[in-house]
C-alpha cells in the first residue's frame, strides 16, 4: 500500500540520455501500465523504481520517503521479470520463501505466507517441484507468488507475459487483473502490447524516447490522444492520418491533403483556416456508405469474423477501415466513406499536438 | 497503411538541456566487486608478476643464492648462445615437442573418429583409453622404466616376434627419446581424444546428412565438413600440447634423468639442474626467459596461421 | 490415414529385417572399428596389468620367468612390506592429499569469487584485471621457478605446507573457467535476489554457485589431478622426509642406485595408483566431461 511519486527523473548511460525528465504520481492502489515502443526506457524507469539501476537526476518517493539512495531490498517492492528469474536449484516453496527467510521471519509465519500465496495462485500441488519441472504459465505464477508472499508496498512487472503463448497470455492477463483487485497493491506494469495496457490499466503512461507522451485512463487516451504519437500507438489498427491544409470550400470547412483529396471538418473550427494540420480518424469510426466524405478504392479485404478490415486508397493515400457489417465488395471496387466530424482528431503538423 | 502519414507528422522534440549536476550512479557494486577480485589480484601480483619481473632481473645477474647477486649485464645471454649444452637442450626440446605432436594429435583424432558413432562398449573404450591421463606421472614413469628393462621387460612382448631383444631403451642415446615419446603418447592420447570427441560431437549431424545427399563420400565428408569445423579444436589442442610438451619435466626427471649423454635433457630439466644442481640462478633465469620469449612468439604465430578464417 | 499407417508398418517390417540381418552378420566396417579399438585398449592396459602381475613376483622371476608368469605363492604381501620399510608411504600419501585438497578448495573459492566479479559486475579496472590474469596462462612455470623459490625462501616457507600450497592456490585457468560459466547466468536472477534482500556475497554463494556445481566439479577434478601430479615444485621447496609428497617420494624411491628391486617398485606404483584408479572407476564420466569441457565452448 503505497503512493509512488516520480519527479524530474533522469537517467543517462555515459552520453546517452535514456530517461529524460519524467514526472508520474501514482496514488495508492493504482494499476499503472507503462507502454511504449522498444527502447523507449520503460524497463529502465521500472528498474530505477526497483532500485536496480542508479538514478542520474530527479527523485523517486515511495510513501513520501525519497528512495534514491535506498537499496532495492529496503524499498519493500517486489518485481516479476520477463524470464521469471526463478532460482533454478530451489523448489517452488523455497523460491517463494527466500525473501522472508532473509528477512529473518519466523518459520510458521513464512509457511503461512507461502500457503496463502499458493492458494491464491493455485500452486498448492507444485510447491515441492523445481522450476524446470514447470510449464511456462506455472513458472509465471510462481514468479508472481514470490512477489505476493512478501506483501510488498509496490508490485513491479516487466513484460511478464511476453514469453507465453497468445491464449495463456489472455488468461494470465485477467488473473493479474483479478489479483490486483483482490490485493489492491500499487502496481506498475511494463508492456509494449497496447491491448494489455488498455485492458489492465487504471491509468496508462505512454512513453517514447525517454519522455512521457501522455498519461491517463485507457479510454481517455483512446478518445483524446494528446499528440500524433499517442494517436497511432493506442488503438489497433492504428489511426488514419492525413496531413493537409485547412480551407473553406463550397462544402464548408475542409482539409485538403497533399494529394488533393478533401476531408470535411466541423464548422466550429473556423479558427484553423489556413493552418497546416494532421487530420486523424480511427478505422472503426469511419462509416461505409453515403454521406459527406470521400470515395475510396478497395485494395484488400481482410475478414476477421466479427468485423472486416478494408485497406483502401483515398486518392493516393492509404486508409484502413474497420466495418462491422459484412462487406460484399471485392478489391478494385469503389466505396463511399463517411468521416463523422464528431470523431475527428486534429493535430498541429509542426508540433504534433492535439488541436 | 498510415505509416507514411504519421512519419510526415512525426514529432520534433527539442532535446532537454543537459543538467550540470550529475549524481554518481550507484548499484554497480564496484566496492564488492573489487573485494571479490582482490585476493586473486594480490595473489597474481605476488606469485606471478613479481616473480616474472624478478626472473628477468635475476637473468642479468650472477647469483649462487649464498652471496648477493652480482649484476653482469647481458653476459648470461651472450654465453647462452655459445653454450653447446643449452643449444643441445633447445634442440632436444624442439625435437620432443614436434615429434610428440606429430604422433599424438593424429592418433587422438583417429581414435576420436572411431568413437564418434554408436557402437557397443563405446563408454568402456573411452574410459580405458583416457585412463592414463589421470594416472600420476611419476608412477607411470616407474612402470615404464620397468617395461623398458632390457631383459625381462614388457616391451619384449612387442619386439620378440620380430626377433628383437635386449634393447637398452634408457641407456642408448638413440633409443632414449623414442622411449620417452612412447610413454608420452601412451599417457596423452586419451586426453586429446576426449577433446576431439567433444569437438566432433558438436558438429550437427544435419551437415553430414546434407553433404551425403549431395553425394559426398566418407573421405569428402571428413575433408570438407569434419576438418574445417574441427579447426578451432585442432588449434586449441595444438597450442595446449605445445605448451605442455615444452614444459614437460616429471617424465624426464623420473624416466631418464635427462640422460643418456644429455639425449633427453629438455630445457625445463636443464634449467632445474642449472638452478638447483649448480646453483647458477642467473644463468638458469636467462635460459628460462629465452624459452618464454620463444614460446610467446610461437603461440602468436600459431594463432595467426591457424585462425585466419572464422 | 490408413495408407500411411500401413506404409509405416511396411517400413518398420523392412527395418526390422535389416537390423536382424545386421545382428546375424555384422558389417566388416564394424568389425574393423572394434578391432582397432580393442588393440588400442590393449596397449593402454597391458603395462598396467603387467605392473599388477609384477607385484606378485620375486626379483629373479623378472629375468628368468615368462613375462606374464604368476608365481604359485604371490609375494604381494612381502613386496608391500618392502615398500613400507623403504619409504613412509602413508605420510607421502597424506601430504599429497592435504596439499592437493587445500589447493583445490582454495582455488574453487577464490576463482569463483574473482570469476563472478569479472563476469557480473562493471567496475573500474575490470578489463585490465581480466586481461592480465588471462595473460598469465602463457607463462611457463619454469620461468618463475627460481624467483618463486627465492620468494618462498624469503617468506620462510621452505619445507612447509604453506610453501607447497599457497603459491599454487589460485589459478588463472580456474578464474577463466568460472567466469565463462557465470557469464551465462541471467542478470535478472541476481536482480531478483537483490530485491529479495540478498547481499552480493549471498547471491554468489547461495544463488549462483549452487547453479554451477558441474563447473565446480570439473575445476576441482582438473585442479586436484594436476596438483597430485606435480613434482617440480615439491622437489624444489621440500628437503626433508616430512613434507614429501607422493610423486616426490616415488621419484626418489626409484633413484635408488643400489640395484633396483623391481617388484617393490611396481608394488609402490600400484599402491600409489590404486586410489586414483578406484576413484576414476566410479567418477570417470565426470573426469572425461571435465576434460571435454576444458576445450572450447564456442
Ligand atoms: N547499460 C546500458 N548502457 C547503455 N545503454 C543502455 C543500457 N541499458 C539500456 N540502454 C539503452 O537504454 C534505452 C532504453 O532501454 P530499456 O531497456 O529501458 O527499453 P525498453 O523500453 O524496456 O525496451 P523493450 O521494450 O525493448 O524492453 C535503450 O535504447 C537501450 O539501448
Ligand atoms: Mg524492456
Amino acid at each position: 500500500m503505497a503512493r509512488v511519486e516520480i519527479s524530474q527523473l533522469e537517467k543517462s548511460y555515459d552520453d546517452v540520455d535514456v530517461v529524460r525528465g519524467i514526472d508520474i504520481d501514482i496514488p495508492d492502489g493504482e494499476f499503472v501500465v507503462l507502454v511504449g515502443p522498444s527502447g523507449c526506457g520503460k524497463s529502465t524507469l521500472l528498474r530505477m523504481i526497483a532500485g536496480l539501476e542508479g538514478i542520474t537526476d530527479g527523485e523517486i518517493r515511495i510513501d513520501d520517503t525519497v528512495v534514491n539512495d535506498i537499496a532495492a531490498k529496503d524499498r519493500d517492492i517486489a518485481m516479476v521479470f520477463q524470464n521469471y528469474a526463478l532460482y533454478p536449484h530451489m523448489t517452488v516453496a523455497e523460491n517463494m520463501s527466500f525473501a522472508l527467510k532473509l528477512k529473518g521471519e519466523p518459520k510458521p509465519r513464512i509457511d503461512d505466507a507461502v500457503k496463502r500465496a499458493s492458494a491464491i495462485l493455485g500452486l498448492d500441488a507444485l510447491l515441492q517441484r523445481l522450476p524446470k519441472q514447470l510449464s511456462g504459465g506455472q513458472r509465471q505464477r510462481v514468479a508472481m507468488g514470490r512477489a505476493i508472499v512478501r506483501d510488498p508496498k509496490v508490485f513491479l512487472f516487466d513484460e511478464p507475459l511476453s514469453n507465453l503463448d497468445a491464449k495463456l497470455r489472455v488468461q494470465m492477463r485477467s488473473e493479474i487483473k483479478e489479483l490486483h483487485q483482490r490485493l489492491k497493491t500499487t502496481t506498475i506494469y511494463v508492456t509494449h502490447d497496447q491491448i494489455e495496457a488498455m485492458t489492465m490499466a487504471d491509468r496508462i503512461v505512454v512513453m517514447q524516447g525517454g519522455v512521457v507522451e501522455q498519461m491517463g485512463a485507457p479510454l481517455e487516451l483512446y478518445d483524446k490522444p494528446a499528440n500524433v504519437f499517442v494517436a497511432t500507438f493506442i488503438g489497433s489498427p492504428s489511426m488514419n492520418l492525413y496531413p493537409g491544409t485547412v480551407e473553406t470550400s463550397e462544402d464548408g470547412l475542409v482539409v485538403r491533403t497533399e494529394e488533393g483529396a478533401t476531408m470535411p471538418l466541423p464548422p466550429d473550427r473556423k479558427d484553423l483556416v489556413g493552418s497546416r494540420i494532421v487530420y486523424g480518424i480511427r478505422p472503426e469510426d469511419i462509416v461505409v456508405g453515403s454521406g459527406p466524405g470521400a470515395i475510396a478504392r478497395i485494395s484488400t479485404v481482410e475478414p476477421t469474423g466479427a468485423e472486416t478490415l478494408l485497406l483502401c486508397k483515398v486518392g493516393k493515400v492509404s486508409t484502413v477501415v474497420v466495418s462491422r457489417e459484412r462487406v460484399t465488395l471485392g478489391p478494385g471496387s469503389d466505396i463511399a466513406l463517411t468521416f463523422p466530424t464528431e470523431r475527428l482528431h486534429l493535430f498541429d503538423q509542426a508540433t504534433g499536438r492535439r488541436l | 497503411m498510415t505509416e507514411p502519414m504519421s512519419g510526415a507528422a512525426s514529432l520534433q522534440r527539442p532535446s532537454l538541456p543537459m543538467k550540470g549536476r550529475r549524481k554518481k550512479q550507484t548499484y554497480h557494486y564496484p566496492g564488492t566487486a573489487w573485494l571479490m577480485v582482490a585476493p586473486a589480484v594480490l595473489f597474481f601480483c605476488v606469485f606471478v608478476f613479481y616473480p616474472v619481473a624478478n626472473a628477468i632481473y635475476v637473468s642479468f645477474t650472477s647469483w649462487d643464492l649464498v652471496s648477493p647477486p652480482k649484476f653482469v649485464g647481458l653476459r648470461n645471454y651472450i654465453r647462452l648462445f655459445s653454450d653447446k649444452s643449452f643449444l643441445n637442450s633447445a634442440l632436444v626440446t624442439i625435437y620432443y615437442t614436434l615429434i610428440l605432436i606429430a604422433l599424438e594429435l593424429p592418433l587422438a583424432l583417429g581414435l576420436a573418429i572411431l568413437l564418434d558413432r554408436k557402437i557397443k562398449a563405446r563408454g568402456l573404450y573411452q574410459a580405458i583409453i583416457f585412463a592414463p591421463a589421470v594416472l600420476t606421472m611419476v608412477a607411470v614413469a616407474m612402470i615404464w622404466r620397468v617395461v623398458y628393462t632390457p631383459v625381462g621387460g614388457l616391451y619384449l612382448m612387442f619386439t620378440e616376434p620380430f626377433g628383437i631383444a635386449g634393447l637398452q631403451w634408457l641407456n642408448d642415446k638413440d633409443l632414449a627419446m623414442p622411449a620417452v615419446l612412447i610413454v608420452s603418447v601412451w599417457k596423452n592420447v586419451g586426453y586429446y581424444m576426449v577433446i576431439f570427441l567433444a569437438g566432433l560431437q558438436a558438429i550437427p549431424t544435419s551437415y553430414y546428412e546434407a553433404a551425403r545427399m549431395d553425394g559426398a563420400g566418407s573421405w569428402k565428408l571428413f575433408r570438407h565438413i569434419t576438418l574445417p569445423l574441427l579447426k578451432p579444436f585442432i588449434l586449441f589442442v595444438t597450442v595446449v600440447s605445445i605448451i605442455r610438451a615444452s614444459q614437460a619435466f616429471s617424465l624426464f626427471y623420473s624416466l631418464t634423468n635427462g640422460g643418456p649423454a644429455s639425449a633427453t635433457k629438455v630445457l625445463p630439466y636443464m634449467i632445474y639442474e642449472v638452478a638447483f644442481g649448480f646453483n647458477r640462478m642467473g644463468y638458469a633465469s636467462a635460459m628460462a626467459v629465452v624459452m618464454f620469449g620463444v614460446l610467446l612468439v610461437l603461440t602468436a604465430i600459431q594463432f595467426r596461421v591457424l585462425r585466419p578464417q572464422s | 490415414m490408413t495408407i500411411t499407417a500401413s506404409e509405416n508398418q511396411a517400413t518398420a517390417v523392412r527395418r526390422n529385417a535389416k537390423s536382424r540381418r545386421r545382428k546375424l552378420k555384422p558389417d566388416p566396417q564394424g568389425i574393423l572399428i572394434h578391432a582397432l579399438l580393442i588393440f588400442a585398449s590393449a596397449i593402454i592396459v597391458s603395462p598396467l596389468l603387467w605392473m599388477v602381475v609384477t607385484t606378485m613376483k620375486e626379483q629373479q622371476d623378472i629375468f628368468t620367468k615368462p613375462l606374464w608368469y604368476i608365481p604359485p605363492q604371490p609375494r604381494l604381501f612381502e613386496n608391500i612390506q618392502h615398500v613400507f620399510n623403504k619409504i613412509d608411504f602413508i605420510r607421502y600419501f597424506l601430504n599429497s592429499l592435504i596439499v592437493s585438497t587445500s589447493i583445490t578448495v582454495l582455488d574453487l573459492f577464490f576463482s569463483s569469487m574473482c570469476g563472478f566479479a569479472l563476469a557480473k559486475y562493471r567496475f573500474p579496472g575490470r578489463d585490465i584485471v581480466f586481461g592480465s590474469i588471462i595473460a598469465t596462462m602463457m607463462i611457463p612455470f619454469i620461468v618463475i621457478l627460481v624467483p618463486q623459490y627465492i620468494l618462498v625462501r624469503d617468506l620462510g616457507w621452505l619445507d612447509s605446507y604453506a610453501g607447497l600450497i599457497i603459491p599454487a592456490a589460485i589459478s588463472s585457468f580456474g578464474i577463466f573457467m568460472m567466469r565463462q560459466a557465470f557469464l551465462g547466468t541471467p542478470d535478472e536472477l541476481l536482480e531478483a535476489a537483490r530485491i529479495d534482500g540478498a547481499s552480493e556475497w549471498r547471491i554468489l554463494f547461495q544463488i549462483v554457485l549452487p547453479m554451477h556445481v558441474p563447473s565446480l566439479i570439473s575445476l576441482a577434478i582438473l585442479r586436484f589431478l594436476g596438483e597430485w601430479d606435480s613434482l617440480l615444485w615439491p622437489l624444489v621447496v621440500t628437503n626433508g622426509e616430512n613434507m614429501r609428497t607422493m610423486s616426490l617420494g616415488l621419484a626418489l624411491l626409484q633413484d635408488d642406485r643400489y640395484g633396483t628391486d623391481i617388484p617393490m617398485l611396481m608394488t609402490a606404483a600400484t599402491l600409489a595408483l590404486f586410489p586414483i584408479v578406484v576413484v576414476y572407476a566410479f567418477l570417470q564420466r565426470y573426469f572425461i566431461k571435465s576434460v571435454a569441457g576444458s576445450g572450447l565452448k564456442q
